[in-house]
């Protein structure tokens, strides 16, 4: 027996092991791993292949695929992905893991029977489920893969991650992601989709390349100027990069784009059955390769990049990172939230709302904001959330003035705002639609919907935007800053010679909502009046 | 290259094999009490062949099979071959047996009686012995319309009696079958000397050469012969004659169906009593009226029955072969030493500084249950996996597992039901973890799991680390001190990770997975070996150095065997050291001239399997669970792991030469399937199996004696 000090049997809080399982749309994982200076190492990572994207995004449930709702999970799955969770428990406290989380992703997010999935996977196994959507998921990816690159690979690259049900492509330049698109497709959901046509068709790869043509059409307009690096990672991009005999220096593996068009003109006229015997391959894997295979080509058309670099991340390995690293992750995030208000910006300017006005908004919002941290106890994310409403809550204005806020909200609940998780997206656009005239409601259905923790939070920002827009009238000449106090009422203090007189009317009506929410009135204040 | 002749039909392979063992056994050179125990391991290798190798081939035969084997032999000629070669065998074994073995017994004074040669007062007591102690436990069963033949018990000696009712005015006879109990022994030692049990206490005396007083003995079968009649009063006993016979014991799980394959285990178990008989062994002289009727009764063809002069079943001479107070009689023991790497040193430490080699039964399997045990004990052990295919009926290892899971550790146990023979045994001790706390779990439906591996994973200050036992013998510590046998240590994370994904996806935890060191079987290992052996193969077409050394028990895989040919066509040098059955023919021109075969039987059963690649000079070492046999290489779970290590690759190449250059137990295959021993003339003697009981001696002497000391003399006791 090794006889050690006492004090060195003392569990330490770093090397504790972690576990996080995700349900994906191919297979569950389970992926343990300890924090060990600074570096994420794995100590376990089990998979396990089953297929529910197939009854998810199947053909087999009337065209589930093509249509908005999912497919339903089946029963006997069910059991299986019970099962697979207790012994994925089972290995994890193999390590003591005390710590775990569990998340689910698209084939159990657009199952129409995820409820009574996840209501049974508590039951059975006693762990709450978090599902993750589209956003979250390609926004845990993307950031963790941001931290990943060094400065020369953030200078203009194209990020892309493809999963088995959704895909997201950013454009980075100078370290900052101006660009973003969820596109519902991905590997195995075009197989399942084209399942019938990939055994009959020998030209099947046509109708990948035509059917991705129209996700992709758009993608180069919005990308400024050539693409020099093209950073891509997802579920089958390990299996890729073996293939095309990628070299891998233990951070990112790079596949050669020669090699990669050269395997891709060598499997697109193979059968599924041909590519599983000439690559020893299981067949489902087989049949994901060609659609995975022909949507990197697609996109890698679109950049100059000689090579697609990767880091060969999957969500498990962000939301370990997370669990690990709780505060570099926050880091992490505020370094992204530039970003996403980055890319709100170049939204606003599209849609033609004046710099000067959004940024004056944003700038006066957040200065109550801040200064009003004791009272409305709220922290970085909200901000953040105020920020994206402070800029984009006038873009309706391109299709109507009249009910633009209306507008503001259906463009906003239509885009893809990386940083911004589904939910959080429906937050901003509640705020717009609300920091014009209508007030929040219960009789409105998308305010209803939100839980009452969130109409809550909607209700305060929307309070704090409705202020600072109706210090900026006309073209906001008048003033460039505010000073804000704070004692029993919120004292906003300009200091113009100029006449106020509408943005003292507006500012008046504004703030109703002020008093209800935080129980303070809001008073506009000139220093220097004429 | 796939010609019939160019293979050794499997079935003639072993009976070869099994000839060199009764020629250790006829071997004069050996000491008498061994040769015995190898006369005894021939017999029982038999029964086991015909309960299943034969058992298939007439099961083929009957099916009409006509398909033919890679030597080109149907079912039915091989089964004809075989009944001409167990015919010749067993006139060998007896004649060594009746000319030289038991002469020389009498010699040292012990004798085996006919109850013709007893002297009044030894009748005497076999006639109380047999009233106050057989009798009552024997059942005699009379055959006659209403009553059919018994079922008797696979492997029992019966006797077999024709009687005639004493009143009875006909000429009416009929027979009757008296089993000989198996709860007492078979050897009974008259009063001349003291009982045999008597001699297998510890502090037996050693007898002298010489002056040894004469111990005399009878078999059981033969007193109850001599008193049978009391058995049957109101009838004559005719004639009595002493038979076995052997039963089909071969049987499939049809695993896909079975929801629990531990009742179905317990069923089987109990069944196979009752399979149907493939052999009978009769006296020699049984009248042929008993003959006859057993002939029908147990619808046997002529070639099924072995006449035997002499006690049946020789494997009872293995209870003799360990009789006390006879050492001089025997090989002086070889001791296990303790592993020296492992010497003074804590064991997680000892493995973290280095991968370990051990070589049983030289180095001791102590080595292996002080790991588990250390494992069970060592608060920062979290977790033990093991798999677990042939314990012994006691085994520590067991016990230490059942602890650790009770001492708090996750113990994960792999139990396989399906190690023949074995079953019963096994049932046992899989509720024993079971109670205890252990995860035990019985494997992939289809395969058995006959990897030998044990996982061990452990909270150090630096994070989890994974210590790894991988063998290529069981976790068995009877037959690790028989079997020979090398088990590797390492706490390298590449073995960590291969070792923990097989057990993940043994446990059903995973369903796929990639492996960074080790080649698994069914899905890899014969692609990986073949793919190695044809590297070789273009290594010597292009010029460089090529060579194989593969040592194993059997090798019958038919692709691995095409590319060992294809690889000497090309000028690889191979050499083989199989010490059981060699489908491979070598020597053949243009085929397999540049192959060598030679087998090793000795005290030790050869067991390890090391594979050598030279590997265009850059050599690549393997040990392996598996032999090069299609039921290893795809229907079961095997292990094969390369050894990296410098020292070590030498510390295996070394293994590998000395058991090449042995001179004293090394036979080498002719071209026609037979072995014959190399002329020993002008070659210096070595006896390889105990080169390795003295390298394990000196480095384990080595490391005790450490560094030399200058130790003080202890004037006091002066």
């Amino acid at each position: 027996m090794p006889k050690k000090p006492a004090a060195k049997k003392e569990k330490r809080a770093s090397s504790e092991c972690k576990a996080v399982i995700e349900i994906g749309s191919n297979a569950l994982r389970l992926k343990v791993a300890q924090a060990r200076k600074n570096k994420m190492e794995y100590v376990e990572s089990i998979t396990y292949d089953l297929n529910l994207g197939r009854d998810t995004f199947g053909t087999v449930t009337s065209g589930a695929a093509l249509s908005g709702d999912g497919g339903r999970i089946q029963f006997d799955n069910l059991e299986k992905i019970c099962g697979i969770i207790k012994n994925f428990l089972a290995a994890a406290s193999g390590y003591g893991c005390e710590e775990i989380k569990i998340v689910a992703t698209t084939a159990i997010r657009e199952a129409t029977n995820k409820e009574y999935i996840l209501d049974q996977i508590k039951i059975k196994t006693a762990l709450n489920v978090e599902v993750i959507d589209d956003a979250q998921e390609k926004l845990y990816i993307f950031k963790f893969m941001a931290s990943l690159l060094n400065d020369a690979l953030k200078k203009s690259t194209f990020l892309v991650y493809i999963g088995s049900g959704s895909m997201g492509l950013s454009y980075m330049t100078e370290g900052r992601i101006p660009y973003a698109q969820n596109i519902r497709t991905g590997s195995l959901r075009i197989s399942e989709m084209f399942n019938e046509l990939q055994e009959y068709s020998s030209e099947f790869h046509l109708v990948v390349e035509e059917y991705l043509n129209g996700f992709t059409d758009g993608l180069a307009e919005n990308i400024p100027g050539p693409v020099k690096d093209f950073v891509a990672s997802g579920q089958e991009i390990s299996m890729i990069a073996e293939l095309c005999g990628a070299r891998d220096d233990g951070l990112f593996l790079y596949i050669p784009r020669e090699n990669f068009t050269q395997m891709y003109e060598e499997i697109k006229h193979k059968s599924v059955d041909n590519i599983a015997l000439d690559y020893r391959l299981p067949t489902d894997k087989a049949e994901v390769l060609l659609p995975a295979m022909a949507i990197f080509n697609r996109l890698m058309e679109i950049t100059g990049a000689n090579q697609i670099i990767s880091p060969a991340i999957l969500l498990s390995d962000a939301l370990m990172y997370e669990m690990l690293y709780p505060k570099a992750f926050a880091e992490l995030n505020k370094d992204f939230s530039k970003s996403t208000v980055l890319y709100a910006r170049r939204v606003a300017s599209r849609y033609g709302t004046p710099e000067f006005h959004y940024a004056k908004v944003e700038r006066y919002a957040l200065k109550i904001f801040d200064k009003m941290k004791k009272i409305h106890g709220m922290g970085q994310h909200e901000k953040l959330l105020l920020s994206t409403a402070a800029i984009l809550h006038d873009v309706g204005k391109f299709i109507n003035f009249k009910h633009h806020y209306r507008h503001s909200y259906n463009i906003i609940t239509g885009l893809d705002i990386l940083g911004l998780s589904n939910l959080d997206r429906e937050i901003v656009a509640c705020i717009c639609y609300y920091h014009s005239t209508c007030l929040p409601s219960i009789h409105d259905e998308h305010y209803k919907s939100l839980s009452a923790q969130d109409r809550v939070l909607v209700s305060k920002l929307t309070a704090i935007l409705r202020a600072a827009d109706a210090l900026v009238r006309g073209s906001g000449e008048k003033f460039d800053s505010i000073d804000v106090t704070v004692s029993d009422e919120l004292v906003v203090t300009i200091s113009t010679e100029q006449n106020i007189d509408l943005e003292q009317w507006a500012f008046n009506k504004k703030s109703d909502l002020f008093e209800e929410v935080f129980g303070l009135k809001a008073r506009l204040r000139n220093k220097r009046p004429l | 290259m796939d010609k019939p002749q160019h293979y050794i039909n499997r079935e003639m392979s072993w009976l070869a094999f099994n000839r060199r063992v009764l020629e250790e056994a006829q071997d004069k050179t050996n000491p008498l009490l061994e040769r015995l125990k190898f006369l005894a391991i021939t017999a029982s290798n038999m029964d086991e062949f015909f309960m299943i190798r034969v058992s298939g081939l007439i099961s083929q035969a009957e099916a009409n099979i006509t398909r033919t084997d890679p030597s080109g032999l149907t079912p039915r000629e091989q089964l004809a071959a075989i009944s001409e070669i167990v015919h010749d065998i067993s006139t060998r074994q007896y004649n060594c047996l009746n000319r030289s073995i038991l002469p020389a017994l009498a010699k040292e004074g012990l004798r085996f009686m006919d109850m013709g040669e007893l002297t009044a007062g030894q009748l005497k007591f076999t006639e109380h012995y047999f009233n106050s102690t057989i009798y009552p436990i024997l059942t005699p069963m009379a055959i006659d319309q209403s009553r059919p033949f018994p079922l008797l018990n696979n492997k029992s000696l019966n006797i077999i009696v024709e009687l005639k009712a004493k009143k009875s005015q006909t000429e009416d006879r009929f027979f009757a079958v008296v089993q000989t109990p198996t709860v007492i022994p078979r050897v009974i030692e008259l009063p001349a000397g003291r009982a045999l049990e008597a001699h297998t206490g510890p502090d037996a005396p050693e007898i002298p050469r010489g002056g040894t007083p004469e111990r005399h003995f009878v078999f059981l079968e033969e007193v109850i012969r001599e008193y049978v009649h009391r058995l049957f009063t109101g009838y004559r006993v005719l004639n009595a004659s002493i038979f076995r016979i052997t039963r089909n014991s071969d049987f499939d799980l049809d695993e896909e169906d079975t929801e629990d394959l531990l009742m179905e285990i317990e069923k089987s178990v109990k069944g196979r009593k009752w399979g149907e008989p493939v052999r009978i062994e009769i006296e020699r002289n049984m009248v042929d009226s008993a003959r006859v009727f057993l002939e029908e009764a147990l619808k046997l063809d002529a070639a099924d029955i072995y006449e035997i002069s002499g006690p049946l079943d020789l494997s009872v001479w293995m209870s003799v072969s360990g009789i006390k107070g006879y050492d001089r009689l025997r090989n002086a023991p070889l001791i296990p030493r303790p592993a020296a790497d492992f010497l003074d040193k804590d064991v997680f430490e000892a493995i973290a500084e280095k991968d370990i080699l051990v070589h049983h039964p030289y180095d001791s399997f102590d080595a292996v249950l002080n790991f588990v045990r250390a494992a069970a004990q060592d608060p920062e052990v979290l977790a033990i996996k093991m798999t677990l295919y042939r314990v012994s009926g006691n085994s520590p290892v067991v016990e230490t597992l059942a602890q650790a899971a009770e001492n708090g550790k996750q113990v994960t146990v792999l139990v396989e039901l399906k190690a023949r023979f074995d079953e019963e045994n096994n049932i046992l001790w899989a509720r024993r973890l079971d109670k205890a706390g252990c995860h035990v779990i019985y494997g992939l439906v289809g395969l058995k799991t006959h990897c030998k591996i044990c996982l061990v994973v452990r909270k150090e200050d630096g994070g989890i680390r994974r210590y790894i036992h991988l063998s290529t013998g069981n976790y068995n510590d009877s037959t690790a001190k028989i079997y020979t046998d090398i088990g590797f240590f390492t706490s390298k994370e590449t073995f960590g990770q291969d070792i923990t994904a097989l057990f993940n996806l043994l446990t059903g935890y995973s369903n796929n997975a990639v492996w960074k060191k080790i080649v698994v079987a069914p899905t890899m290992l014969r692609e990986t070996l073949v793919r190695y052996i044809d590297n070789e193969a273009e290594n010597a077409r292009t010029g460089r150095a090529a060579m194989i050394i593969a040592k194993m028990n059997s090798l019958v895989d038919t692709a691995v065997i095409q590319s060992l040919y294809n690889a000497s066509a090309a000028g690889v040098k191979i050499k083989l050291i199989v010490r059981g059955i060699c489908c491979l023919r070598s020597g053949v021109p243009g085929v397999s001239e540049n192959i060598t075969v030679v087998s090793i039987v000795d005290r030790f059963l050869e067991h390890s399997r090391i594979f050598y690649f030279e590997n265009g000079g850059a050599p690549k070492l393997f040990l392996s669970s598996a032999d090069w046999m299609p039921r290893n290489l795809d229907r079961r779970v095997e292990v094969a792991f390369p050894v990296e290590d410098a020292a070590l690759k030498e510390a295996l190449i070394e293994i590998l030469d000395i058991t090449l250059s042995d001179t004293v137990k090394l036979r080498v295959q002719q071209p026609d399937g037979s072995y014959e021993k190399i002329d020993r003339r002008g070659k210096e003697n070595i006896h390889s199996q105990l080169v390795f009981g003295q390298m394990a001696e000196a480095r384990c002497s080595a490391r005790q004696d450490g560094p030399a000391v200058f130790k003080p003399v202890n004037t006091s006791e002066k």
